[in-house]
């Protein structure tokens, strides 16, 4: 019947071109629109992905990174003041502990590496049984000495790339900030070195991160802007400052040299007696991360020159540490960035801390 | 029932008809095409992240299990396309075997994660460090139940601390490239759509880089 019904209308002539047309047009619109959604769709996806990715990179770096210092060591022994004329026995060691300023001078304090803006907030050099040597044979020692560091450098990714991808069509040179890791290996571990032990002037124990820090610094996490490690006491530790007894009159400004007696030998501070050949028991560490799309954003604002998050007048003194992090978020804030806080209190295993002066 | 009418409906489309209809269409397919090819990138793109997560998933296994942790990417030609050839198609992480026991064998943590079909990981010491040095070669798969794989695997391991066994720390010196399999002229050419995964040997931190699109 129903075939009969329709019969006049010649069922089988089949569509016209007209209709075709319209039909594929529409499908088509339909199918664009579909992409879209899905192209849309995706790249948000992309988006919340790669945020959680970058702070997941950034979290595991640092994680990475306070174990490496919590294993910090001086090897301290007891030796005489002066072969020579001995009147008593003192801490000695042949090792190296400090943590301040990166890039600039702070005070009286040079800077721990130089190049000014390109390396802001804070560097920390150390040793500690890493067991990275060159030679593969020598993997079977277990406790080989390693000098070690962590700072903040800004600057293009070109030469850690992957050898087939420098200077390729479609890689662009990315200009961030990266969480640098100095790890040279044991064979190049100069704090045996003579320098080290020579009375100033005119030497630079810093000589053994500073000559090598070029060439065996490698990036650990992307995107990271600011490092501010602050030594502090424990609170059972007999204080320096016995009036205000904060944590950190170990380190007021930041600053940590367990030499710095070497430096000035006649007007030392008490601190510095105190951190003769010394780890400090806690290191409050602070890193501050943002997303990779702020990081793209600060480049299309700044291209290759260092973005200004005007850090240089923060973080030089410990006790406004709240009002300088402050600070600094409310101008990521501004600037339109997400960012993450990550800070943790390290407790240095190998430090014994102890107070001569109150002998 | 009376018969079809026989006039002229049955006649089809003209030349010209059918011309002109194949023109719009791929007229208007051109103008689809862009969005469709984000379609095409969704196997690369899942291909590259089961790695991730899975290196990711090994690493920290082995900090939290507090053990080495061995991954091991199988090389060999894919049994139902056997016109692919060898390549390494799937991976796995296990518990590193004693090295000083000769007899211990590695203990399988994951199963064996196979790459989405036609997505592979190339070959070629100069694209893929990470699965052409020679010192990270294994032997046949000892521990190999789930599937009938045949053929070599390379494998390097994430220790406790979350490093890895890898040595050389040039700038830049360990990498895998993925790429489809399809795109593949020789083994020695890198198609125009690849995707990198870049690992840090100290602090086994892991980077993805691909060309900008376009």
């Amino acid at each position: 019947m129903r075939a009969n019904r329709s019969l006049p209308n010649s069922p089988l002539s089949g569509f016209s071109l007209i209709e075709m047309m319209v039909a594929i047009a529409i499908l088509m619109v339909i199918l664009t629109a579909i992409f879209e959604i899905v192209d849309k769709t995706r790249a948000t996806f992309n988006y919340s992905q790669s945020k959680v990715a970058q702070f997941r990179t950034a979290r595991s770096a640092f994680q990475t990174m306070t174990r490496r210092i919590s294993q910090a060591v001086l090897n301290t022994y007891w030796d005489y003041d002066d072969p020579e004329d001995p009147l008593q026995y003192q801490k000695q060691s042949e090792l190296h502990f400090v943590v301040g300023p990166s890039g600039s001078p702070l005070g009286d304090f040079p800077e721990l590496l130089g190049g000014g803006e390109t390396r802001p907030g804070h560097a920390i050099f150390f040793q500690g049984p890493f067991n990275y040597s060159a030679d593969r044979d020598n993997r079977n020692f277990d406790t080989l000495l390693n000098s070690w560091g962590y700072y903040i450098e800004f600057g293009s990714d070109e030469k850690f790339l992957p050898p087939f991808m420098r200077g390729r069509e479609g890689i662009s040179e990315r200009y961030r900030f990266r969480l640098m890791e100095f790890r040279p290996p044991t064979e190049k571990m100069l704090v045996y070195g003579e320098e080290l032990k020579k009375q100033p002037p005119g030497f630079d124990f810093y000589q053994w991160f500073r000559s090598l820090a070029d060439d065996y610094s490698r990036p650990i996490a992307e995107n990271v802007i600011a490092l501010i490690i602050s030594p502090r006491r424990s609170r059972n530790d007999t204080p320096i400052d016995e009036v205000n007894d904060l944590p950190w009159d170990i380190a007021p400004d930041y600053y940590y040299n367990s030499r710095e007696f070497q430096r000035s030998s006649e007007s030392n501070e008490p601190r510095f007696q105190v951190s003769k050949h010394q780890l400090p028991s806690l290191l409050h560490i602070t890193l501050i991360t943002i997303d990779d799309r702020s990081a793209i954003k600060l480049e299309e604002e700044f291209g290759r020159n260092v973005p200004d998050l005007q850090l240089d007048s923060l973080f030089q003194n410990a006790s406004r540490y709240e009002a300088d992090l402050e600070t600094l978020e409310n101008r990521l804030l501004e600037l339109n960035l997400t960012y993450q806080v990550f800070t943790d209190t390290v407790a240095m295993r190998a430090a014994k801390w102890t107070n001569l002066t109150e002998r | 029932m009376k018969l079809l009418p026989k006039r002229n409906q049955d006649r089809g489309f003209s030349l010209a008809e059918v011309l002109i209809v194949t023109v719009i269409i791929l007229g208007l397919s051109a103008l689809v095409a862009p969005s469709a090819k984000v379609i095409g990138n969704v196997d690369m793109q899942r291909g590259v992240g089961l790695i991730h997560r899975n290196l990711s998933l090994a690493r920290q296994t082995a900090i939290r299990e507090n053990r080495p942790i061995e991954v091991r990417f199988y090389y060999y030609a894919d049994p139902i396309f056997t016109d692919g050839g060898k390549q390494f198609r799937s991976l796995q992480y296990l518990y590193e075997a004693d090295p000083t026991d000769r007899d211990s064998a590695a203990i399988a943590k994951s199963k064996i994660i196979h790459l989405p079909a036609n997505i592979i990981v190339m070959n070629d010491p100069q694209y893929s460090t990470l699965v052409t040095a020679p010192e990270l070669q294994g032997t046949q798969p000892d521990d190999n139940k789930s599937k009938s794989i045949t053929g070599t695997y390379y494998s390097f391991t994430f220790m406790s601390d979350g490093s890895t066994n890898l040595q050389d720390d040039t700038p830049g010196a360990w990498f895998l490239t993925v790429v489809e399999e399809a795109d593949l002229t020789s083994s020695e050419t890198l198609p125009s759509h690849f995707v990198t995964l870049q690992i840090d040997p100290f602090s086994g931190a892991l980077r993805r880089l691909q060309p900008e699109a376009g």
